[in-house]
């Protein structure tokens, strides 16, 4: 099985910098239940568990991918949220003991991408289940997809292990190319421009867990089922600029969050769009071209 | 028609405040407790829709950083981290078929939530 349309393999790893991810590290008595109290879903004591928080406007703040143990909380998130996070962190610890700090360079990361499933879960390291490569809107289930979290002495060694059991190491070139065209939210398509049920993470937020920032925001859009926008991949001749703005009959329906181009006129790309703009067949617009929406099956 | 700040109660920002019913109802509950307890602890920690949620539990004793109040007899503790965000409060009970227990009237609450547990600044 080959993952990706131009990139041919089974299993490949991909050396993701501080542009990409960064881990923070969260300790004290109180930290796993402050943490909780912020989340839109339960982080599990014991284990990895994925999620997101949320700001007061129920807008994405941090996706993340969480291993407890007893002694501490490793979060992976994107690298742009890193900053913003701690400091909503250290915003709502008042009287708690929690402390959080930025641990990227004592522990590293990589990132496996495989079709065998087998690839991602021998890797003798901290291996998390990543909520990173999801297809935009879409079904999981075509590739797996792990983080594995390395100590920073050990990190050579152990990217050298995986090149010599025939993984391919994905230049960040490939990979944001493979990420696009798979549909694979990144750091642009998650910001606090948007919420996640507009962002296909509804599978992320709890609705039983009680109250968490945002959660009045997120269920009140959830029951009047008020999400005006969404996540969506599209083709192109060309490929539009990053927050190029999409127009439909002269009126702004969306922007682009990312693009690529897989050949020459061949590109593909992400973008937030408003709802509507999909039940209209009037051509949507980017600077320079017309893009045409890639349907996802589960589009209402 | 009065402005709706003019109707809210009053407190100076130094202090916060208990109503005669709060703290009638906190005695009660201090005299059921099998603990050995001398007062209120009035806090508050991150969380909550609004980003804020309200502490109430009874203490033994003060911690080593509590503003201690003292009101009809009952000791209030307050971290003082939390008194940032609670000074001015009025604390009340309301009870019967429509009432909500204790609640909270905080003058730095820019938003709460629709339960009123949970507020922002």
């Amino acid at each position: 099985m080959v993952v990706g349309t131009r990139l041919a393999f089974s299993a490949a790893y991909y050396r993701g910098t501080d542009l990409d991810y960064r881990r923070v590290k969260v300790t004290g008595a109180d930290a796993l239940d402050l943490l909780n109290r912020l989340s839109a879903s339960e982080i599990s004591a014991e284990g990895a568990s994925s999620g997101l928080f949320l700001n007061e406007k129920g807008r994405i703040l941090a996706l993340y991918s969480a291993a407890a143990s007893a002694a501490e909380i490793i979060l992976v998130i994107y690298a742009p949220d890193a900053a913003p996070l701690l400091e909503h962190i250290a915003r709502y610890t008042i009287v708690e003991d929690v402390r959080a700090e930025d641990c990227s360079a004592q522990l590293r990361q990589l990132t496996l991408i495989c079709a065998d499933g087998e690839s991602c879960r021998t890797t003798g390291f901290l291996t998390l289940a990543s909520p990173f490569g999801a297809p935009a809107g879409a079904a999981d289930g075509e590739v797996c997809r792990s983080e594995v979290l390395i100590p920073a002495a050990e990190f050579e060694t152990a990217e050298a292990k995986f090149a010599e059991r025939g993984l391919r190491a994905l230049s960040a070139a490939e990979y944001e190319r493979l990420r696009v065209e798979s549909g694979w939210h990144g750091p642009r398509e998650l910001t606090d421009r948007v919420n996640p049920l507009e962002a296909g993470l509804k599978r992320l937020l709890s609705f039983t867990k009680g109250c968490y920032i945002g959660q009045e925001v997120i269920a009140r859009l959830d029951t009047y089922d008020k999400v005006q926008r969404a996540l969506v991949r599209f083709a192109s001749a060309n490929a539009p600029a990053v927050d190029a703005e999409l127009t439909q009959d002269g009126q702004t329906v969306g922007w682009v969050t990312s693009s690529t181009e897989l050949a020459p006129g061949d590109a593909r790309g992400l973008a937030i769009l408003k709802k509507s703009a999909l039940n209209k067949s009037s051509p949507i617009g980017a600077k320079g071209g017309i893009i045409n929406v890639v349907r996802e099956g589960h589009e209402k | 028609m009065l402005p709706t700040d003019k109707l809210k109660p009053r407190v100076p920002l130094n202090t916060i405040e208990a109503t005669p019913k709060a703290v009638r109802k906190v005695k009660e509950f201090m005299a059921r407790s099998d603990a050995d307890v001398k007062g209120l602890k009035v806090a508050v920690k991150g969380g909550g829709c609004s980003g804020l949620v309200y502490v109430l539990d009874l203490a033994s004793a003060p911690g080593d950083d509590d503003k201690i109040i003292e009101q009809d007899g009952l000791e209030i503790y307050v971290p003082k981290k939390a008194f940032v965000f609670l000074a001015g409060t009025v604390l009340d009970f309301t009870d019967g078929l429509n009432g909500k227990g204790f609640e909270f009237s905080n003058p730095n609450a820019k938003r709460t939530c629709g339960c009123g547990n949970s507020f922002g600044v």
